[in-house]
């Protein structure tokens, strides 16, 4: 005590020398007010209109003079802050809410404002039945009339009124063929170039896979998709298809073979992104709910980047399906208000499913032999139920011992259903890509569970478990009212259709089958294709960047009214 | 009765720990005395000594229909009063508490009648009659299925479950329902959703770190069992899934 | 390309390399801190040269009863109290879990084991380094602070609390008057 009233008279006669005339007991000093912070002209005007919007929207905001004292800052936080996995951003989980982050939402519009139509159907109409030549110029002159038409822009017909371009310029259509020579003769601008876009073994099997045919890769604006619905994009995208063959091939507006072109353009040979569910979920097509997971892991181009990690691609496919799934189909399509976030942000922060997923690598290479580095159809695991059963036994126990053994890993999945996610999402990926089989990956989550209720005798909230009961069961089943193969299996099949922390992992499974084998697409190439555009607002390769990117507002996304909104 | 029930596989010490709490023939230990008003007082359903307020009119009064359903199950007492439903939920650490919610849950289903229970990973309830709730909440607390630092009785605002324990050793509660006093004895001061309650209910010293981990039902490779010490537990899960799986994919046997 | 884990001890692969240039470490005790014990961790703290900002976190001690059948009576806890580190008083909102240190360079953080293996002798700790708390501002921030947020208050506090950080009187800070403290004799009697 003695020790801290010497110290404290020493201070008080350093302090009255120093600031001579002055009350050196007084709390307040004379000698500093030089007005701080409100000497800026530019800094007064700030803080006057960050009064107003607090005014406004009740938050506090900057208070500079706070701020600029000697000492440490210290803060309490009940919340912590999350590193979106392999970017080393940190943010807020708020940050995180889809309605918060402009590039979750510019992911979902750029997959719901897009469809594949095929130009086959057309052509042969063009040729056989009107006898008109269809050669690589009178394509690029059609994709040149159609890149104008698709935004909004009118042809054939007289006094139409037309969007404006800087509203939609991120409309577009691109074409794409496995016919090598056809290729080169198109307009660059317009071609999705195989070639270029994929590692050579997988750009061959997609050409293969595509033949002689051409398709249409179109993207209608974001901001007609955000105004309607997914089903309005192959309609729109039928219309002004409709009017540019029209416009292209000197055709009679209305003459009786344009029935042909537009039921082609509608129907015949468009391919959803996604199909339309029935009654209870009622949506049109190109909404999240009727997404095949295995077109679902077309879409992600992660391993088009990295073909030789199947798990970082598959970790992708993880942050951008529970991203669109958990957050946005059942947090706010389905259900609504604050949503599901922090089901979704377990498994796309903080590397812990990363770590998890790494140690199945390492465990898949030691006791296997499967070099997943260098995915091969041939080098794969049979997928024996003991196999499975072994890999997934071991990632989940070995999951349940980090959480253990790191408290404060516990402590960051706080809620069990963001364990259970996240410890099944890394054995299912595990077994998938040792096995390069979706079903036998699946079925490698639902023993995860099953090992994770027993061993510590809780799971996730009340009922989540309910599909993963019947998921054993249901995982090698075919039968029409309770089974699918992996691939084929979406949002809305039936046992899917009901909780969070589960979609978008299975989307990743279903993926990580065939990243594992080094395939060169999951169900569909041509949606793989499809989205390998680099002209695409949204990097599909890198969701997870992308993420945090709109975290940190770095995105900038599509479809902005700033143009026809006031000016501040 | 031909069939015996196994309740459970297992060698560890977790695993016959679960089967003693769901067989109904084993005595679970009495460890210390709660008398009922104290039990009252914690659930806060209703002032002590009040008599239960009722749902429907006893069934006694009622005309019920011939069923045979009514005939074979046979109410409780709280039933045949026409008590309202109401409830006691517990939080248990991850941290070797005695019981465990898919533990308490298969356990009550084992050992109590009339009941709903629901488990959920941060929180377990059940609700029942009233007066039967009573005479259960004594049970769960008053035996070696309650501890009273790593299991706690709380309606709302739960979380602790997976958060490391204070330094005192009792479960982090935000609304801090229980305190652990000077002379090592715990008490509740407030009910189980927070209400703070007219006189504190002692609900005995907490259990030491050797007798929570015989105890235990939980497997857990730092503070208590692992659950690879148990290859047969493991081995019988696997055995489970494989047979739903096998049996879902429908083989043709030959 | 795959980051290293904050949460084990073993590295993966070379860490992606953070926004903010002054490294951090994390004190992970295994049990969650009283405050008598926080108020004693932090006050030793303070007198660490190099340290530059703190973040704890914890379980929240709200003031009210946030949910329930009881929801916004009054939520008395003998953890939420007011403690005070090196002449700053503030209320524990929090029971301490973590404490998060932002230092100047990596002898701070030998400096703060050297004192963690000292102070914790009632229980094992933890010294984690990497990278634990947010240092650039992101969409909370923007809104919550403007396009110009000072980037030292930046990650500390919750967002949607309307509270702000508190300062720690530094009693190493190197200025003038802590260094008359130590150096100047102390007879009995002072005028």
């Amino acid at each position: 005590m003695a020790k801290i009233e010497r110290s404290q008279k020493l201070f008080l006669k350093a302090l009255k020398e120093k600031f001579q005339g002055q009350d050196v007991q007084s709390e307040k000093t004379e000698f500093y007010k030089f007005g701080g912070v409100r000497q800026s002209q530019r800094k007064l005007e700030f803080m006057k209109e960050s009064r107003s919007i607090e005014m406004q929207r009740g938050i506090s905001m900057y208070d500079p003079e706070r701020c600029h004292l000697g000492g440490i800052p210290m803060g309490q936080r009940q919340l912590m802050t999350y590193e979106v996995s392999g970017t080393g951003v940190f943010v807020e989980g708020d940050d995180l809410h889809f309605v918060n982050n402009s590039a979750m939402q510019q992911m979902w519009d750029e997959i719901r404002r897009t469809v594949i139509v095929g130009m086959d159907m057309a052509h042969a109409t063009l040729q056989k039945r009107l006898g008109k030549e269809v050669t690589p110029e009178t394509i690029n002159e059609y994709l040149h009339i159609l890149n104008h038409a698709m935004p909004g822009g009118a042809v054939v017909q007289e006094h139409m009124v037309e969007t404006h371009p800087a509203l939609t310029d991120d409309c577009y259509v691109k074409v794409f063929t496995g016919d090598d020579e056809l290729a080169d003769e198109i307009d660059a601008q317009y071609l999705i170039n195989i070639e270029k876009l994929f590692p050579k073994k997988q750009a061959e099997e997609l050409k293969a896979e595509v033949g002689k045919s051409m398709f249409q890769a179109i993207h209608i604006p974001s901001i007609v998709s955000r105004t309607c619905d997914g089903g309005t994009t192959s309609r729109w995208s039928a219309m002004q298809i409709g009017m540019s063959f029209i416009a292209a091939y000197r055709m009679c507006a209305g003459e009786a073979a344009v029935a042909d072109l537009s039921y082609a353009a509608k129907h015949a040979g468009v391919i959803q992104m996604g199909s339309i569910l029935p009654a209870r979920r009622a949506r049109g097509p190109n909404e999240p709910g009727g997404i095949k997971f295995g077109h679902f892991s077309d879409m992600i181009q992660a391993d088009r980047k990295y073909p030789n990690d199947p798990a970082r691609a598959s970790l992708e496919v993880v942050g951008a399906g529970t991203m669109l799934f958990d957050q946005i189909w059942l947090g706010s399509y389905m259900s609504g208000g604050v949503g599901f976030t922090q089901y979704a942000t377990a498994a796309y922060t903080d590397n812990i499913l990363d770590e998890f997923t790494y140690y199945g690598m390492d465990y898949i290479k030691d006791k296997y032999k499967v070099d997943w580095r260098n995915p091969s159809a041939a080098d794969r695991v049979k997928p024996t139920q003991d196999v499975v059963n072994d890999i997934a036994t071991e990632v989940t126990i070995n999951a349940m011992e980090q959480y253990e053994q790191y408290p404060t890993m516990m402590e960051d999945h706080f809620g069990g259903s963001q364990r259970a996610g996240v410890m099944a999402a890394a054995s299912g990926l595990s077994t998938a890509i040792a096995t390069g089989n979706s079903n036998a990956g699946l079925n490698g989550w639902y023993l995860s569970m099953i090992i994770h209720k027993d061993a510590w005798s809780r799971l996730g909230f009340f009922g989540y478990d309910l599909q993963d009961q019947c998921g054993s069961a249901n995982s090698l089943s075919m039968e029409p009212d309770r089974g699918l193969m992996g691939e084929l299996r979406g949002p809305n099949y039936p046992n899917y259709a009901m909780n969070v922390g589960h979609q978008g992992e299975y989307a990743a499974i279903v993926g990580s089958s065939h990243y594992g084998r080094g395939d060169a697409f999951c169900l569909e190439p041509l949606i793989k294709i499809t989205f390998a555009d680099p002209s695409l607002k949204f990097d599909f390769a890198e969701p997870r960047r992308e993420f945090a990117k709109g975290a940190i507002r770095e995105f900038m996304p599509a479809g902005e009214r700033s143009l026809i909104i006031p000016a501040r | 009765m031909a069939y015996t029930p196994q309740y459970g596989p297992g060698t560890s010490v977790v695993a016959q720990n679960r089967r003693n709490q769901m067989n109904p023939t084993y005595e679970l230990s009495k460890l210390r005395s709660v008398t009922d008003e104290d039990v009252v007082l914690v659930l806060g359903h209703r002032a002590p000594g009040a008599a239960y307020p009722t749902a429907h009119p006893p069934l006694a009064e009622q005309q019920e229909p011939a069923d045979p359903m009514r005939k074979l199950v046979k109410p409780t007492e709280g039933a045949k009063a026409g008590d309202r439903v109401r409830y006691i939920q517990f939080a248990d650490s991850m941290f070797n508490a005695p019981s465990q919610p898919y533990q308490r849950t298969y356990m009550e289903c084992y050992r109590f009648r009339g009941i709903d229970p629901g488990t959920l990973s941060g929180r377990q309830i059940v609700e029942c009659r009233e007066r039967d709730l009573d005479m259960y909440s004594k049970n769960l607390i008053e035996t070696e299925v309650f501890d009273p630092a790593t299991v706690s009785c709380r309606g709302a605002t739960v979380h602790g479950h997976s958060l490391r324990l204070a330094e005192d050793g009792m479960m982090f509660d935000a609304l801090q329902r229980c305190v652990l006093g000077e002379d090592g004895i715990v008490r509740y001061v407030k009910d189980q959703i927070g209400v703070p309650l007219d006189r504190p209910v002692e609900v005995g010293k907490p259990m030491d770190a050797a007798w929570l981990k015989a105890h235990s039902t939980i497997f857990h490779s730092l503070a208590g069992t692992a659950l690879r010490e148990d290859p047969e537990y493991i081995e019988y899960l696997q055995r489970i899934h494989s047979l739903r799986t096998k049996y879902g994919f429908m083989p043709k046997e030959e | 390309m795959y980051s290293t884990s904050r949460w084990t001890r073993s590295p993966r692969a070379l860490i992606l390399l953070p926004d903010s240039a002054f490294p951090q470490c994390r004190i992970v005790p295994l049990r969650l801190l009283s405050p008598t014990t926080a108020e004693q961790l932090l006050t030793r703290i303070a007198g660490i040269p190099g340290v530059r900002r703190i973040v704890l976190n914890g379980p929240g001690l709200p003031a009210t009863v946030p949910y329930g059948p009881a929801r916004g009576s009054a939520n008395p806890n003998t953890n939420r109290r007011t403690i005070q580190v090196c002449g700053a008083t503030f209320e524990m909102k929090i029971q301490t879990g973590t404490v998060t240190l932002e230092v100047e360079d990596e002898e701070a953080i030998g400096a703060v084991k050297v004192l963690c293996d000292e102070f914790f002798t009632m229980m094992p700790y933890r010294l984690q380094t990497g990278r634990f708390m947010k240092s650039s501002p992101t969409m909370v921030d923007y809104a919550r602070y403007g396009p110009n947020a000072d980037e030292r208050v930046i990650g500390l506090s919750d967002p949607r609390k309307r509270d702000g950080p508190i300062i720690i009187p530094a009693t190493q800070s190197g200025g003038s008057l802590s260094d008359n403290m130590q150096m100047e004799n102390t007879p009995d009697s002072i005028n």
